[in-house]
Parts: structure tokens; sequence; C-alpha cells
């Protein structure tokens, strides 16, 4: 009996190392980075798993960042799960209050967590769920001032309007009834709104994440400046980002707001040079800053756990984030990816001057709103622009009613 | 010789030009370049067929086409398989519960796809089917839609025929596919039309229960252009000119039998 027990154990001892030296460990990583990002972020997992032998990193695309969350959804329910996923970063309070993400604090004692900017420190914990970090910052962008070169020397505007008072001021210029408005304002990018809010000392949401502060002076104030300049003719309202874009390649609006991103597929469709510059503010500059985050899901393998942290470690290094901006125009998480000259090829700054406006506007940026009813409540806020922008209705009673039925969706969110 | 009528007609090539528009606006902006999009004039300027070569660079296309039209053939195959023999059961035989199963048949179509992915995720996983064809065909071999269009259309049917068959010996089977069939075949093809165009477009499904590009299908490849902050609009159009392709040889490869279908649609036995 005993030589059995003993043999057994042999064989145990026999295999284990076998088995961990079998191969590498496989994690699958589920992205929602179409065409050429897909591409760049492939080209960067590729050099991950050139670099060692542990690690053997699939990246899968699984649709956009809704359906990616379906297909995570579906799997979590069959029990099943991706060991990495990028979320978008409204998404991850959800999952982490569902208990479906790994807490990720050792990246606090990570030597180097200082290293990352503010605001994605900020970004990555979670004040409302138990200040833990639940995700890790990966492509995230700020928006930016687009505007048409030639208009603006036409026009005879030397510098971009720094303030919403100057933007206002510009838009008037610019504007040429039945030809060329002067500003585009696009009803589907909530976070143009609250940068603006908050430019204006204003707050969107409450700390703890359950009350909606659009009825305060400040927020008030903000959507005043917007409300102002469509009722004076020198701002055009938009549905989506799509139709501003058109309408500002055909050269029929002077301005807009989009991501630090866009500039790549903007650049191609324009004949005019285009010109890019910070985000104006009302009283103090402010920038929001949204995207998607990487969160490795709970009760995978002690292997790929280990696999993956891997995998985000490496990714996490100023090198690989110098590259990976470099090569999508995404902002890079750590400062020392800008700050130290030995990455800069990596950055190429020169082929994006979106890039280089949106790592300027980082030391004021901050990170979006992410209480779990917020997803709902930007519904809402979309609503309340087109009563007040495209219905010309009173912005304190649209404000008003808006703030009572967000409050409503957040404390039942909250509840849970 | 039909007799002109201006008002009629002028109206159909109104509502042609309507819903051809699209269409034809997607095959133009294919063959532009970026620039002359939203600046140029609407008929190219110059031919940039490299956008077809572009997007099919994209993604695999190849092997999505492959899989694409084995996974919209074998739906389509399999639901009019199913639907026939459905609605000849619902339509003539007689057992207990029959109507009863009919509603409950029809009810299935009132429930959305997206409460279905959950479950339908859950029982492919537990047969071993994740990244297989099987899980991107079995769940939809079987329409409710097919079965509904199918049974009116035997309803229809003079139920003498039927009997005249029976009395000179034949099984219901015969009488199934020598009888019903060949009759209803317009309205048959008519549904299976919407089910290949339905397994044709499908996106989320696939998404879900594939990961790897040798299961993946055209509108995989289609989601991988779409960017949300702007894309490159030319080869997003040469690529879903090129998906589109086979929907239309279908189309027009069925489109006599369907307008049949549609005439007949409006008479009774």
């Amino acid at each position: 009996m005993k030589r059995i027990v003993l043999l057994v154990a042999a064989v145990f001892a026999a295999t284990m190392p076998a088995a961990s030296a079998a191969g590498p460990v496989d994690i699958t990583f589920l992205h929602a980075m179409p065409g050429p990002l897909g591409q760049a972020l492939k080209q960067i997992v590729d050099g991950f798993n050139a670099t060692q032998q542990e690690v053997r990193v699939r990246a899968e695309f699984a649709g956009n960042y809704d359906q990616l969350l379906q297909k995570t959804m579906a799997q979590l329910a069959a029990g099943q799960r991706p060991d990495l996923a990028q979320l978008e970063v409204s998404l991850v309070p959800r999952l982490a209050a569902g208990g479906h993400l790994l807490p990720l604090n050792p990246l606090l004692n990570m030597g180097n967590w200082q290293d990352f900017w503010p605001v994605f420190r900020r970004q990555a914990t979670l004040a409302s769920i138990g200040g833990t970090v639940w995700s890790i910052p990966f492509n995230n962008s700020d928006p930016v001032l687009y505007y048409n070169r030639s208009m603006f020397d036409e026009a005879r505007i030397a510098t971009p309007p720094a303030t919403w008072d100057a933007l206002l001021e510009a838009a008037r210029g610019l504007t040429q009834p039945g030809r060329v408005t002067g500003l585009g304002l696009i009803l589907s990018d909530i976070w143009i709104l609250e940068g603006t809010i908050w430019s204006a000392g204003g707050e969107v949401l409450s700390d703890d994440g359950q009350h909606l502060l659009l009825d305060s002076p400040e927020a008030l104030r903000a959507v005043d400046y917007w409300a102002r300049a469509v009722r004076e003719g020198t701002a055009r309202v938009y549905p989506d980002i799509q139709s501003w874009q058109a309408d500002f390649a055909a050269g029929r609006v002077a301005m807009g707001f989009g991501s630090i991103v866009s500039w790549r597929f903007l650049q191609p469709q324009i004949r005019f040079p285009l010109s890019v510059a910070r985000m104006p503010y009302i009283s103090r500059p402010a920038v929001p800053v949204g995207g998607a985050n990487l969160a490795i899901f709970k009760d995978i393998a002690a292997d790929q756990r280990q696999a993956t942290w891997q995998f985000v470690e490496w990714l996490t290094e100023p090198a690989q984030q110098a590259r990976w901006a470099g090569l999508t125009g995404y902002l890079p998480v750590r400062r020392s990816a800008t700050t130290n000259p030995q990455y800069a090829p990596l950055l190429n700054l020169p082929a994006t001057p979106s890039l280089k406006v949106g790592i300027d506007q980082l030391p004021f940026a901050r990170p979006r709103p992410t209480a779990p009813g917020y997803v709902q409540v930007q519904v809402e806020m979309r609503n309340m622009l087109e009563q007040i922008l495209l219905q010309g209705a009173d912005p304190r009673g649209v404000v008003r009613q808006t703030v009572e039925r967000a409050n409503r969706i957040l404390a039942e969110e909250a509840t849970r | 010789m039909r007799k002109a009528r201006p008002v009629q007609d002028t109206l159909v090539l109104l509502v042609t030009a309507v819903f051809a528009a699209p269409l034809v606006w997607m095959v133009l902006t294919a063959v532009k370049s970026q620039a002359d999009v939203y600046m140029g004039p609407l008929w190219p300027r110059s031919v940039h067929l490299e956008n077809f070569r572009l997007a099919w660079e994209t993604a695999p296309f190849g092997r999505y086409f492959l899989n694409s039209l084995v996974v919209a053939s074998v739906t389509t195959a399999s639901v009019l398989l199913t639907s026939i023999l459905a609605a000849y059961a619902f339509a003539r035989l007689r057992f207990a519960g029959r109507d009863w199963l009919f509603l409950l048949a029809l009810g299935t179509l009132m429930v959305p796809g997206e409460v279905l992915l959950v479950p339908n995720f859950v029982t492919v996983k537990r047969l071993g089917w994740l990244d297989t064809y099987a899980a991107l065909v079995v769940p939809f071999a079987a329409s409710a839609f097919g079965i509904f269009v199918l049974r009116q259309t035997f309803r229809k049917l003079p139920v003498e025929l039927e009997e005249a068959m029976f009395v000179d010996g034949a099984s219901p089977w015969t009488v199934l596919w020598r009888l019903y069939v060949p009759v209803t075949l317009t309205s048959a093809a008519a549904a299976a039309i919407f089910v290949f165009l339905g397994a044709w477009n499908a996106l989320v499904w696939p998404l879900v229960v594939t990961g790897s590009t040798a299961m993946r299908t055209v509108q995989v490849g289609l989601a991988s252009l779409i960017y949300d902050q702007g894309y490159n609009l030319p080869v997003l159009m040469a690529a879903a000119t090129l998906v589109a392709l086979p929907v239309l040889l279908v189309y027009f490869a069925f489109q006599r039998l369907v307008v049949e279908a549609a005439l007949q649609s409006g008479l009774k036995s």
C-alpha cells in the first residue's frame, strides 16, 4: 500500500514540472478595437508574445463595447469567462459591483504607481466601490477643439479661442448665415458637457454617485453657454459625431469638439488645413478623460491570473505606452512615456498633433463620472440637451426635471 | 399592350428611386477618394478600386465569406425542411392540442433575440458547440415565421385535392412532397429569402459564440471597419458592397418566385 502511495507521489512529482514546461499559459484578451486600432493592438500583443515564453496572449475582437459586454455577460452566465477584457469605463462599476472582477490593489503598491497620471490613478480607483482598483487604464482619450484653419484666416482670427467667451466670439466671426455655422455641438457627446460644467466650477455627479448636480448655478451657467450659441445661430446641433464630421469636411461648419483619436479619421477626409487646440473653458481649464480600461476576471485559474497580470504589467511599461500612443493616438497612461526623451520616437507626436494637445491637457484632466446608473442618466442628459437646444425650452425647468429623473435612476441602481 | 398610366408609373419610379438611392450612393462612394466623399461631386472624379483591396485586407474576408455562405445556406435549408413538416402538421393533421401548440410556436416570434442570447449561449456551451458551425446554425434551424407562412399557404389548398390522393392510396408523406410542396414553392421562396437575409446579417450571435477567425462571418468583418470616432467611408462602403453582393444575387435568383408569391397572397382559393 505504502509503495503504491509512494509510486503515485513519484509520478505526480515527475509530471508536475513536466506539465508546466509543456508550454506557455494561454490567456484570452477580449477587445473592441476595430480596423487600424485592432491592427495596432495585434502588433503590441505580438510584441509581448515574442519577448517571453511563459505566456501566450490571444487577442480576440468582440465587436464594439456593447457587443463585448453582451459576450462577456453570456459567458459569465455559462460559467465561462475571458481572462482579460477591455471595458468601456462606464461599464466597470457595474461588473465590479456584481463581483465579477478581480481587485487589482497590487497595482497601488507597484513602485511606479506614482508615474501614472493622477487622472488615471483616479479613474482606476473607484471611490464608490470600496476605493479599490478594478481596472487598468488602457485606451483613453480626451476631447479637443478641431477647427478649419482657412476659415480662421479668412475671419482674421489669429489664435484659437481659450475660453467659452472667446469661442462664442469666434463663432460669431466665422458664421456666414446660410453657408457656414461657426460651431458644431454634438448631442451624443455628453463628455463635452461634463467638461464644460467642470470648467465653470460645477460638478456633474455627487461624490457618492447618487445625485446629478446639473441644477447648481455653475452647471446652469455652462448649459446657458450652449443654449446661447444655438439661439444666436452661431452654433448648430448635430445628432452624432459622423454628421458633424461630414459637415466639417464639407466646409459647412468651422469648429467642433472631438476625441484626440479622431484626428486620424478626420484628416484624410478634408482639403483645408486642419488645426487642433485645447478645450475652451469658462472659468478654469478642465477636460474629461474617457475610453476603456482593462479588467481581469475573478475566479480564473491561478496560472491564468498570474499570466494575465504579467501581460498587464508589461503593457503599462512606459515603452509600451509610448508605442501604443504612437500607433493609435490614444493617451499614454504613464507620465514618463511623454517626458523621457528616449520614448519620443515611439510616441511620434508630429504624426498626430491632437495627441500633443491631449497630453498637454492631462494636468487638469478628470475621469468621467462612473456611477452604475450613469449609463442611463446620460440618455436623460441627451434628452435634456435636445429639449433645450432644439426645442428652445427654458434650461432651468428642463434641468430640474432631468435631475429628478436622474436621481431616481441613480438611487435605484445604487440599491440593486 | 397595356395602357399608359402616367401617375402610377411616376409613383413607381419615385419609390424605386428612394429605395435604390442608398445602394447607388454606396457603390459610388466605394470608388471615391476619402477627400471626395463630402467635398467632391456625387459622380466620382476618379475611380479608386484600391478601396476594395483595402477593405478585403482589413479582415480575413475570404474565410468570412465562405463561413457566411455555409451558415446562411444550411440555415435556410434547415428552416425550409422543418417549416414544411411543421406547417403540414399544423395545417392538416388532426391531433390533440394542435392549435395551442401552433399558438405557442407563434409566440416565439414575440420573444426578442436579445432575451434568448444568454440561455442559447448556455445551451450551446453545454453541448460543446462553441466556435463551431453547429452553434451558428442549429439555434436558428427552425423558425416560427417559416411555419406560419407555409401553414397559411397549405391551408389555402382545397382539401379535396389531398383527399383524392388519399383515395388513390397515397401516404401523408407522399401528399406533402408531391402536392403541397410543389404548389407552394413561391411562399417557400419568399420565406427562404428572409431566412437567408437574417442569417447573412447576423452579427451579435456570431460574435458571442465564435472566437476564432476560422468560424467568423462577413458581418464581423464589416464591424471591424466601423469605429465610433469616425471611419474611412470609401473603404467601408467597398466592404459593404462586397457583403451585399451575394444577398442581391440570392434575391434576384428568387425574385420571380417572390413576385408571384406576392401576387398570389392577394387571392383566395
